[in-house]
């Protein structure tokens, strides 16, 4: 059997204050991160995604539980693993905005302890990939460049484990679409990606896991569907409609009304109705929209 | 490592000349600050602390750059800790990198200072001799810094109180150098270049300061991974 590249174990962490005090961040949270995979962590604001990539990184020691990345320990052997590591925290990570990109992937290149003529090769292919001018310094780059300058950053020693957390600030379509090519990547080459982020449909796009945080613990986790088949969340579709006026009482079952949209279940029977609905009242149709499962889970609607 | 230590180095050279003009607004204002110390000091009867000052700038910039490295506002806090190299080896070697270019900008505006205001050319040479004890006895203190930096998030007003103490022992008279500031890692060094104190002190003075920064500096980092703090600004 393959073992995971990272193994949480009923993990539970706290903040501790300088008064004295300390709040549980992460309760018995378990997680593995197989070779191949491309793990999602979702949730809202605050619900501990970040924490969790702060413990496997080793910068917050476990109260309970364990955490191994690549078989080790990671508050004590932290050094070692980040050769295999790559990470992008908070979408941050330092650039130099008077050197070109050229030098700060060098840069960071050899912090990776990358030999030369490697170093070299393997910069140029990501400036090259990531489509940014090496010559020119950093801070002429656009926020999208620089985000995509930082991606780079975060695989330039080819790591196993990529840790990504809110990778899309700032990127645009074709950021996003080197985003998903270097997940793609790093999967082919047997590496595993944990990311995080609250663009929803590109997580629904690229994960082959789920793990839903909720205030610090681990709510569901497993294949999308079947974590949004656990939970209840089915897709729905919202139909923008073009005369709110002409919106009569009652509107088709399993639907809801906003005063701009009507929601229900995204099904050929559902639609059929509401768009005859629609015609017969005269209220007429815009245009109509899927919800994902996953959105509606993060903003805490009800199943 | 080394190649990646040497590149932290190499590339913050890089940088200061990378941009002509603003290393020339740098020298300059640095030398009209300089002038007016000099002059400040010449008025008040400190006479010949051109080498104190001087020195007491390598000393800064050892003081400040684990700081600053570890405030750096483009990343986050735990920047230094997401690469195969020991967080205090790459804070030190970004203090040297900065204490390289000091010495660089100082030696020109020396050069710059040196008619206009009757400076002894042995200055520079001392300069030159004495930035690697002036860099180490900096350096202690800057990494004990670094670490209430990790603890405290936003240091920079006590790094800039540590500056002034610092700057102001450039002024100290003889007399009070020899008393005072014979143990204090700031101080030594001066008093090597005055000749009131010999390089077995200094020595002493140095390594049990960087000791002390560095073993403080392991200590306030494990109480802040402890905490969790690491994250949080």
């Amino acid at each position: 059997m393959t073992a995971p590249l990272v193994l949480i174990d009923q993990a539970s962490a706290i903040y501790r204050s300088f008064q004295g005090q300390s709040r549980l961040t992460l309760e018995s949270v378990s997680l593995r991160l197989m070779p191949g995979e491309t793990h999602a962590l979702i949730g809202r604001n605050g619900a501990g995604k970040t924490t969790l990539l702060r413990l496997i990184l080793g910068l917050l020691p476990t109260l309970t539980g364990k955490v191994s990345v690549l078989g080790k320990d990671p508050v004590t052997r932290r050094t070692q693993i980040m050769r295999e590591v790559g990470v992008l925290l908070d979408g941050r990570r330092a650039l130099e905005p008077r050197l070109s990109g050229l030098e700060n992937l060098t840069l960071k290149g050899s912090m990776y302890g990358l030999p030369k003529a490697e170093l070299h090769d393997r910069v140029k292919a990501l400036l090259d990939h990531f489509d940014l001018p090496a010559n020119e310094p950093v801070n002429r780059y656009s926020r999208g460049m620089r985000q995509r300058l930082i991606l780079a950053e975060a695989v330039l020693h080819k790591p196993r484990v990529l840790l990504l957390d809110e990778p899309t600030l700032g990127l645009d379509i074709r950021g996003w679409d080197l985003l998903l090519e270097l997940i793609e990547q790093t999967n082919k080459l047997g590496g595993a990606v944990l990311i995080t982020s609250q663009e929803i449909s590109l997580m629904e796009k690229i994960s082959s896991w789920v793990s839903v945080l909720e205030r610090g613990r681990v709510v569901a986790s497993g294949a999308p569907s079947d974590v949004l088949c656990i939970l209840g969340y089915s897709a729905r579709v919202r139909l923008r409609v073009l005369n709110p006026a002409k919106m009569v009482i009652p509107i088709p079952p399993g639907f809801s009304w906003d005063g701009e949209f009507l929601e229900g279940p995204l099904s050929l029977e559902g639609l059929e109705e509401a768009i005859s609905y629609l015609r017969s009242t005269g209220a007429g149709l815009v245009g109509l929209e899927q919800v994902s499962g996953i959105e509606r889970l993060v903003r805490g609607e009800t199943t | 490592m080394m190649l990646a230590l040497w590149s932290i180095v190499r590339f913050g050279v890089l940088v200061e000349i990378r941009y002509p003009v603003v290393f020339l607004s740098n020298v300059v204002s640095t030398a009209l600050f300089l002038t007016l110390l000099l002059l400040g000091g010449r008025a008040i009867g400190v006479g010949g602390i051109e080498g104190a000052l001087f020195i007491t700038f390598i000393i800064l910039a050892a003081l400040q750059a684990p700081q600053r490295a570890l405030e750096d506002s483009s990343a986050e806090p735990e920047e230094v800790y997401l690469y195969p190299i020991p967080p205090i080896a790459t804070l030190i070697f970004q203090a040297i990198g900065l204490a390289v270019r000091t010495v660089f900008s100082f030696t020109i505006v020396y050069l710059v200072m040196l008619f206009p205001l009757h400076l002894p050319t042995s200055t520079l040479i001392d300069l030159w001799i004495y930035a690697p004890v002036a860099f180490l006895a900096g350096l202690g203190p800057g990494l004990l810094l670094g670490g209430f930096s990790l603890l405290f998030k936003k240091t920079g007003a006590l790094v800039n109180l540590m500056a002034i103490i610092v700057l102001a022992g450039a002024f100290l008279p003889s007399s009070l150098m020899s008393s005072v500031g014979s143990y204090l890692p700031f101080s030594v060094v001066q008093g090597l270049m005055r000749g009131t104190t010999d390089i077995g002190t200094v020595a002493v003075v140095c390594g049990v300061s960087l000791s002390l920064g560095t073993l403080g500096y392991a200590f306030l980092e494990r109480l802040v991974i402890r905490m969790g703090f690491s994250g949080i600004k």
